[in-house]
């Protein structure tokens, strides 16, 4: 017998407004990890390998809907372990779900579950109150660096094949080529070195120090 | 005739118990973040053999110096060191309410930059990129242990579990 994609899973226009909707600060956001890593260090705190710049920057993250809304019974601890694969892959997986006429059949998605996949999370106002100022400044430096200000949102990213998909953008105010203003803009791998270091730093420091990202263990089942 | 004391005074058994609690501490700290540097540097080496080199150069450049620096501010309660993919060496040191990171990006051509951060639970007492040296000394004038923070921590090194420290495997760099 052949499995399904889990129908759960496919966008309708109506099911992403119910997300949207249903989708609040208390709840959980998960992600994937390659079986090999580990979430600490042998010192027992969080290993910054796993928020790293690479990354963190554009992390894909499926929501956990808390379990007073009605949308909580298709939220499994495991959707980060199905990849889609096959040739419509990219159509299917990183497209922008708009609108019913990217639905697709059920039977023709091609897909593995891979159980050995490791699942980690966190709340997303935890994540989302990180927030402060770079670069960071240089004591005893002539001339004081301009500091600007960078935060940290997560953004409903719905795939056809996947509801229930979340981004993270890491935002900063310093003025880019393309825009000089100092409004809050992605912050990319473009950016100058020393922006994206302090950025950096400061989101793992504050991720260690409050240790809030947590190893999710098969709470809630689908397969298996 | 010059006056001897037959036995040492407290002050001198006082010192002396400083002197060789600290080195032991220095000794498992030094044991603990050399482990440390084997089990994660891989991240380095899988980038190429050059990151490596710079790494491991800067390792053994700072890696006593810290240490050195963290045992005259107190005993720490927890102790990370990690090595990432970013070209990091990142450092975790707790003690009790407040956590200290260090941070040191490798680069190729240019001087390597580190960044420091200090907080008592929330707040940040200090924050700071500068050589690790004056940094180093930065945040001794900044810590609170100047102002009436014990640093007669309760320390034991099971909290940071240097006994299994032996049976971590790290390749054929152990």
């Amino acid at each position: 017998m052949t499995a399904n994609y889990p129908l759960r899973l496919v966008s309708s226009e109506k099911t992403v407004d119910l997300v949207k909707s249903q989708t609040c600060n208390s709840c959980k956001l998960i992600h994937r990890i390659n079986p090999e890593e580990n979430l600490y260090t042998i010192g027992r705190e969080i290993d910054p390998e796993i928020i790293n710049f690479s990354r963190l920057c554009g992390l894909s993250l499926n929501v956990l809907i808390c379990n007073n809304q009605s949308l909580s019974h298709i939220c499994f601890d495991d959707d980060v372990k199905y990849s889609v694969k096959g040739e419509n892959k990219k159509e299917l997986a990183f497209s922008d779900f708009t609108t019913d006429s990217q639905k697709p059949q059920i039977d023709v998605i091609e897909f593995e579950y891979d159980d050995s996949i490791q699942v980690i999370g966190f709340v997303k106002s935890e994540i989302e109150n990180i927030l402060g100022t770079y670069p960071f400044n240089s004591k005893g430096k002539k001339g004081e660096e301009k500091e600007y200000d960078f935060n940290i949102e997560v953004i409903y990213k719905p795939t056809p094949v996947n509801v229930l998909h979340f981004e993270i953008l890491i935002k900063g105010t310093h003025p880019t080529t393309k825009n000089k203003s100092e409004e809050f803009k992605e912050i990319t791998g473009t950016s100058k070195k020393k922006y994206i270091e302090s950025i950096t730093t400061k989101i793992k420091n504050r991720i260690i120090k409050n240790n809030f990202l947590f190893e999710v263990k098969d709470h809630y089942k689908t397969v298996g | 005739m010059k006056y001897c004391e037959p036995f040492p005074s407290h002050y001198e058994i006082c010192i002396e118990n400083k002197s060789k609690s600290d080195s032991i501490v220095r000794s498992k700290l030094t044991k603990f973040t050399n482990t440390s540097w084997k089990l994660y540097s891989k991240r380095l080496s899988n980038i190429s053999e050059l990151d490596f080199r710079i790494g491991k150069d800067e390792f053994n450049r700072t890696n006593s110096k810290i240490i050195d620096k963290i045992i005259s501010l107190a005993n720490p309660t927890k102790v990370s060191l990690s090595v990432t993919s970013d070209k990091s060496l990142h450092y975790t040191f707790r003690f009790n309410n407040i956590s200290l990171f260090i941070e040191t990006y490798l680069h190729n051509n240019q001087p390597h930059n580190t960044y420091i951060e200090l907080f008592d639970e929330d707040e940040t007492i200090f924050s700071g990129t500068q050589p690790i040296e004056l940094g180093l000394e930065l945040i001794e004038d900044k810590f609170p242990s100047k102002n009436g923070f014990s640093s007669s921590v309760d320390y034991s090194y099971s909290k940071y579990d240097i006994s299994n420290v032996n049976d971590v495997d790290c390749g054929d760099d152990c």
